[in-house]
């Protein structure tokens, strides 16, 4: 058995699926950003393999737009996960708490 | 036989195998006489003094926020070096990524400005 | 030996690929300037960075207009970096609204900010880089540069949001607003890398020309070669199978939930009515007005252009949403007891009625044998006029608000307005302009807009939403005129005297006022504005 592109899109389809999962169930806003990170992640293994096969298809060894966009999505996941950060860090001065459930003073 | 993937196959195999062997082994060979010294947590040969699951300081998270960031700059600079020589890019896109490097050094100085990098604040 | 066949793919750059990105520029040496200014500066008092900051937003607003002649002259829409920027007057248009809208909240910030007791620096940069994000995003011909640009608009705004850092409510609505934006953008990446794998291009016009019957029929041709009634049947049956692709439906529900958050649309609005209450009361209006027609611009052309050919399997969809999404903006709107909050659901009624012209923008014909899609015109015209009508209607009330706030009062409240009409008879008088403007009466200018968009809707067959939007204008009358009614048949909740706002302040809610008003009474110029905005729209016509 080889790995074919469609392994690789069955493990970014899982990995996608366990990050939209873990987004709404989980209560930690850290282990939240994470699962954001990874459905960032799945869609860098889909343009990776993507870039890859098409490559083959059209007789080069790798197509370039997929690797620039995972270039792209790399970068703004990081920035993402600054961010996510800084205002996690800021919330948990103002009320002790990274706990998404705690953060309900907006609701009517 | 020939599966691209047999030669992993085999390393885990025997990487399992080795571990458990040795400590099989060490276990048998070894005297055992307890007290309640060894039996504590290793750490470094220093004694404990707080639980691990403890909070992690805020001032390590600037620290890897500023990290993650510039250390993405590198995944910039990869395809840019591979790509370099004097024909193609040539003084043009040297200006490019020193225009670049230049944008980034703003937020450099402004983290070192605003005293991110300051471990006692 | 790879990285020199890579090289030779690559567009190589010319310094006249700088010409039509100048405002970007601009924009970008600006903000770079005013922040090593501001973070080099002793000065506690941030007024000189507002100033600075609205000098670089005009100077880049005038570079913009001044490119109005370039596209227009001649055939082709300025492209630039291998089809990633695109320079079409579609674009050139929403950069001259953004910025419009930037320069106000800009102009109205300095003091709102200051007696909040948060100034910062950074408040002025970040709406700079937003700036910045909406313009490159606006002129995206590739999904790359979208993605990008919609990220850049994004991640200030999370800021921007956050910016009362000690107030817990901003904090929470940045929290909400981070967490929602950063799912839909994920979900919108891991569509584009379907479009991707399937099309092998993420560039637009390749998207739309992968569905074009001409350019497989040519392809199937072969070079110079005619193109035969036998190779025209094959490359329709291609064609067919292209289409029915169902990789497509799973891109497409993707899309939708990625630009569905961005703009708000049900059932992705959950995280609008928190943040717009939570955040500082300009940045509200400037997340209302510029944030949204920055993505709904890029909604359309991404729907428009690249998955035009897919309209019969998007539309009915979209509608239904743009139905569900009015509905429950306007229902939901009624409740509220705080203004702020009700206007936050009436801006998710109006992201229905927006979408309402997304969705008329073709209309598809059926003769006994062939399906055919037509564009029409008027859907995407009447999307863009509503989005300018709306920046400074729905711009207007958020000023208002802000100008309420006293030392004990927030201002956002239903009691704030109670006796206004007393209290405060210009500001009231003004209030219930822009309530008529929102429920879409004349003379202003939202009935115009409404108009248009009702006029494409039924156009494009889609008369059953035009009846819902119909029934959502009448529910929607009666919250905005009890506002109206709070304001002139209740007495005065407060005693509390209104604080005397800057000029700069009372300049801009005129602004928003004559511009309601001219848009209402004169609409001529507007409507050729959005028609003319449509003329060689890249990869279009």
């Amino acid at each position: 058995m080889h790995v074919t592109l469609i392994h690789y899109l069955i493990l970014s389809a899982i990995m996608f699926g366990i990050g939209v999962v873990g987004f709404i169930t989980r209560k930690n806003m850290v282990i939240v950003l994470m699962c954001i990170e990874l459905m960032l992640n799945a869609a860098n293994i889909n343009f990776i393999a993507f870039a890859k096969y098409r490559g083959l298809y059209e007789g080069m060894s790798n197509q370039l737009s997929g690797q620039v966009m995972s270039l792209f999505v790399i970068t703004i996941a990081a920035a993402e996960a600054a961010v996510g950060l800084a205002i996690i860090i800021v919330l948990f001065r103002s009320r002790k708490t990274i706990n998404v459930d705690d953060v309900d003073l907006l609701k009517h | 036989m020939d599966h691209p993937y047999l030669p992993i196959l085999i390393l885990m195999f025997f990487a399992f195998i080795f571990t458990v062997v040795t400590i099989i082994m060490s276990d048998l060979a070894r005297p055992s006489k307890p007290n309640a010294e060894k039996n504590s947590t290793y750490e470094c040969g220093a004694p404990i003094f707080t639980d691990a699951r403890g909070m992690v300081s805020v001032k390590y998270y600037i620290i890897a926020m500023l990290f993650l960031l510039f250390d993405v700059e590198a995944a910039f600079l990869y395809p840019w070096a591979i790509n370099y020589d004097k024909e193609t890019l040539g003084l043009f896109g040297f200006v490019e990524i020193v225009i670049f490097i230049a944008i980034l050094l703003v937020g450099y100085f402004y983290a070192w400005r605003k005293e991110a990098f300051e471990w006692e604040s | 030996m790879v990285g020199t066949k890579m090289i030779e793919t690559l567009h190589t750059f010319t310094s006249g690929d700088f010409t039509g990105l100048m405002p970007e520029i601009i924009l970008c040496a600006f903000v770079l300037l005013i922040s090593i200014y501001d973070f080099m500066s002793k000065n506690k008092d941030k007024e000189i960075v507002s100033y600075l900051t609205q000098i670089g937003l005009l100077a880049t607003l005038i570079s913009v207009l001044s490119l109005i002649g370039d596209t227009a002259a001649g055939d082709k829409a300025y492209v630039a970096y291998n089809g990633m920027f695109v320079l079409d007057n579609f674009a050139i248009f929403l950069k001259a609204v953004v910025l419009m809208v930037a320069v106000m909240t800009v102009a109205i910030s300095h003091k709102y900010n200051k007696e909040a007791g948060y100034e910062s620096g950074e408040y002025y940069t970040l709406i700079m880089f937003a700036v910045l994000g909406m313009m490159i995003m606006v002129s995206g011909g590739d999904l790359i540069s979208i993605f990008v640009g919609l990220e850049l608009m994004a991640i200030p705004c999370y800021f921007l949001t956050g910016v009362f850092k000690k107030d817990s409510r901003s904090i929470e609505a940045a929290l909400k607003y981070f967490l929602m934006g950063a799912f839909s953008s994920a979900v919108l990446a891991y569509g584009i890398s379907f479009v991707y794998g399937v099309i092998g291009s993420t560039n637009l016009e390749a998207i739309a020309s992968f569905f074009d019957l001409a350019v497989i029929a040519k392809a199937k041709a072969g070079v110079g070669m005619a193109v035969t009634p036998e190779i025209m049947s094959a490359a329709s049956a291609e064609l067919a199978t292209r289409l029915s692709n169902p990789i497509f439906y799973l891109v497409l529900v993707l899309f939708a939930a990625g630009f569905g958050f961005k703009i708000a649309a049900a059932p992705f609005h959950m995280w609008c009515p928190d943040v717009y209450e939570g955040a500082p009361t300009p940045i509200t209006g400037f997340m209302s007005t510029a944030v949204k027609a920055a993505s709904f611009a890029i909604f359309l052309r991404v729907y428009a252009t690249g998955l035009f050919a897919l309209h019969v399997n998007w539309a009915f969809t979209l509608g239904i949403l743009s139905a569900l999404t009015m509905t429950v903006g306007n229902f939901l709107a009624v409740t509220q007891k705080s203004v702020k909050r009700m206007l936050a659901y009436s801006s998710i009624a109006h992201a229905g009625y927006i979408m309402m012209g997304l969705v008329s923008i073709g209309i598809v014909t059926f003769d006994g044998v062939t399906l055919s899609i037509n564009r029409i015109d008027d859907g995407m015209a009447s999307v863009l006029f509503y989005l300018v009508t709306y920046a400074f209607m729905n711009l207007g009330p958020f000023i208002i608000i802000m100008m309420l706030r006293t030392k004990r009062n927030s201002g956002e409240m239903m009691a704030d307005f109670h006796g206004l009409g007393k209290r405060a008879p210009i500001l009231a008088a003004l209030m219930l302009l822009f309530m008529f403007g929102l429920t879409g009466l004349p003379p202003t200018g939202g009935f115009i807009a409404k108009y248009y968009l009702f006029y494409a809707a039924v156009k494009a067959n889609f008369t059953w939403l035009t009846i819902v939007a119909c029934v959502n204008t009448a529910v929607s009358a009666f919250y905005y005129f009890r506002l109206g009614m709070v304001m002139y048949m209740y007495e005065p909740k407060i005693d509390e005297e209104i604080n005397a706002s800057p000029k700069a302040v009372h300049a801009v809610l005129y602004i928003c006022v004559l511009v309601t008003l001219w848009i209402g009474i004169f609409p001529d110029k507007f409507f050729e504005a959005a028609k003319h905005s449509l003329m060689r729209l890249k990869y279009l016509l």
